[in-house]
Order: structure tokens, then C-alpha cells, then sequence
């Protein structure tokens, strides 16, 4: 009898411990089509993204098991799948973390906190350019401000808008 | 009547909860929808993620300490409205009669600025800065346990629009 009740909580773990690679699927199943780019990026090629070197750049990026970006062309915007995001991973029980509404940009931050991960999920609109991203890893939340101002001063190479 | 008590003492704290950002709440609602204004909400969830981070030296353990008892953070911001001067007179009326009490003014001839905030037990639950110049309106709540000494550098920190008004605080 003991032993079916071990199995029985361990299947139950089991269920709960949702590997966290199948947060990636919602999201690629939304918006993954012949009018969204995806770039996937893993600790390697996020450093070879760091042209400056820049030393935070390089320690976050080895905690961060995978970055995907989706960037959508004038179509898929017009379909305003990226909007549907929030609602979904709400339902797979991601929380508010930021939110941008009206002016020159439209934002959402979502994530998950788990033991040692973490996963992010959210979108980003402009005037003319709308990307969705979606990260897992351990990530350092202090160099974030930073690593974002490193992206506007050029010290990330941008290949999402190589012009 | 234990069952009333307690009922009764679960309604005032929530009461006393959704209080807190409810004036910046209402001109979210008011604003919906109107792209003239950009509206920011950074949740408690955010917040509370510092905790999670090591401090290297006692000021940062001491920032972090502050930055998670935030609980929220709501701005609003217009860079182009022709009715920034009426906007920021609305909202000054509005912050009175929301029993905000003044902190600190600062009034030149490019803006205004005021900082209000909310007390309770001697602890400050919300701060209140409004912004207004010919053309631009800022409001911002920042709200939970909030400790002015750490104020500027949680504006410098977030590198949000608006934050680095706060380090007027301090100064």
C-alpha cells in the first residue's frame, strides 16, 4: 500500500515539475508562421553577440539556457497574435510583471519563477517594429537596465535590424 | 461572533490593500485607450524579485531590502498634449481631496512638480509625483513600504521615463 502511495506522489511531482522547455511551445504555436522571423539564441551565440566584450553581458548570458525572438512583419502585426500572449501564459500560471500601454510603444512582461529558473515570456511594440521574445534561465535581474542600455549604445550587435 | 470578527478584519486590510495606487488607478481607467498617454504598470510580482538577488556590499543589501517592499509601481506620461497645464490642475485638486498630504513643491517656469504622499502608522504606503509643463504631464505612484532615503536610487536603478524626477527628493 505505501508503495502506491510513493508512486502516486511521485506521479504527482512528477506532473506538477512541468519541464520548463514546454513553456516555449505555447508561444511558438501562436506565432511561429512565414511572417515572423525566429532567432534562437543560447549562451554561445549570445556572447558572440557581445562585440564589446562587455564582461556583464558575458556572465549573464552563460545563466541563460535559451533566448528566442520573433520579429514580426506589417501581416502578423495586423493579426495582433502577439497580443494574445498575456492571456495565454496567464493561463499556465505566469504572472504580471510589466505592463506599457499607449504612446510610441506597447509592452508586456510575463514570467514564471521556479527553483532555480526562471522563464519570461512578452512582447515589445513600436512605431514600426514588433518583436516577442521568450527567456529561460537564471536570470540576474540587476543588470538588466544595463544590458538594455548596452543594446541602445551598439554594444550588442543587433542582427534582428542589421540596417 | 469570532467568524464576524475575523470577516470583518479581512475586509478592512483588503480595503486598506486596493487603497493604495487607487487616484493613479482611476486615471488609468479614464485614460484607456487614449495613445496620447503612455501608461506603465510594473506589478509587486517585479519587485519582490530583488529578494531573490545577493547583495555585494551593505548599501546594496540595504537598497534591495527597500526596492522589495514596493509593491507596485503606476506611471502615466504625455510628451505632446495641449492640455498638460489643465491636466496637472485637475490632477492637484484631485490629490487633495484623496487626502495626499504635500511633500515637497517645485515650481519654475519650464514645470511643475509635486510630491505627495500617503501615511499610515507613521510608514509611508504611497508617493505621488505629478509633473506638469507646457506640453508634458507626468504621474507617477509609486506605492507599498516606502523608504525616501533609498528613493532616487530605485529612479536610477529602473532607468524608467519619469523615475529620475525622483532624485529631487534627495536633493
Amino acid at each position: 500500500m505505501s508503495k502506491l502511495l510513493y508512486t502516486g506522489l511521485l506521479v504527482i511531482l512528477l506532473g506538477a515539475c512541468k519541464p520548463s522547455a514546454a513553456y516555449e511551445s505555447p508561444i511558438k504555436e501562436l506565432l511561429q508562421s512565414d511572417q515572423v522571423r525566429t532567432y534562437a539564441f543560447y549562451p554561445s551565440t549570445l556572447r558572440m553577440v557581445n562585440i564589446a566584450n562587455n564582461d556583464e553581458i558575458d556572465s549573464m548570458a552563460s545563466d541563460i539556457n535559451k533566448l528566442l525572438i520573433f520579429r514580426l512583419d506589417s501581416t502578423a502585426i495586423a493579426k495582433k497574435k502577439h497580443l494574445k500572449i498575456p492571456d495565454q501564459y496567464q493561463s499556465l500560471g505566469f504572472e504580471e510583471y510589466l505592463t506599457i500601454d499607449g504612446g510610441k510603444a506597447r509592452a508586456a512582461l510575463f514570467g514564471l519563477s521556479e527553483t532555480r529558473t526562471s522563464t519570461l515570456v512578452g512582447y515589445w511594440s513600436a512605431t514600426d517594429e514588433t518583436f516577442a521574445f521568450y527567456i529561460n534561465g537564471n536570470i540576474d535581474w540587476m543588470k538588466l537596465p544595463d544590458i538594455m542600455e548596452a543594446f541602445q549604445d551598439g554594444e550588442i550587435a543587433n542582427i534582428l535590424s542589421p540596417n | 461572533m469570532k467568524k464576524l470578527f475575523t470577516l470583518l478584519v479581512i475586509v478592512l486590510v483588503a480595503g486598506s490593500a486596493t487603497a493604495q495606487g487607487q487616484l493613479v488607478n482611476s486615471y488609468f481607467e479614464k485614460l484607456a485607450g487614449d495613445d496620447t498617454y503612455t501608461k506603465v504598470s510594473v506589478s509587486s510580482k517585479m519587485f519582490s524579485l530583488f529578494t531573490e538577488l545577493e547583495a555585494g556590499s551593505a548599501a546594496e543589501e540595504e537598497f534591495l531590502k527597500a526596492v522589495s517592499k514596493l509593491k507596485g509601481l503606476k506611471i502615466i506620461v504625455a510628451d505632446s498634449i495641449g492640455n498638460a497645464a489643465e491636466m496637472y490642475n485637475k490632477a492637484i485638486t484631485d490629490i487633495s481631496k484623496a487626502g495626499y498630504e504635500e511633500l515637497m513643491s517645485v515650481l519654475d517656469a519650464e514645470e511643475n512638480m509635486r510630491f505627495s504622499i500617503k501615511e499610515k502608522s507613521g510608514k509611508i504606503e504611497e508617493l505621488l509625483m505629478l509633473v506638469g509643463g507646457k506640453k508634458h504631464f507626468i504621474l507617477l505612484s509609486l506605492y507599498g513600504e516606502i523608504d525616501l532615503k533609498n528613493i532616487s536610487k530605485i529612479g536610477q536603478a529602473m532607468k524608467v521615463e519619469g523615475l529620475d524626477k525622483l532624485s529631487k527628493i534627495s536633493e
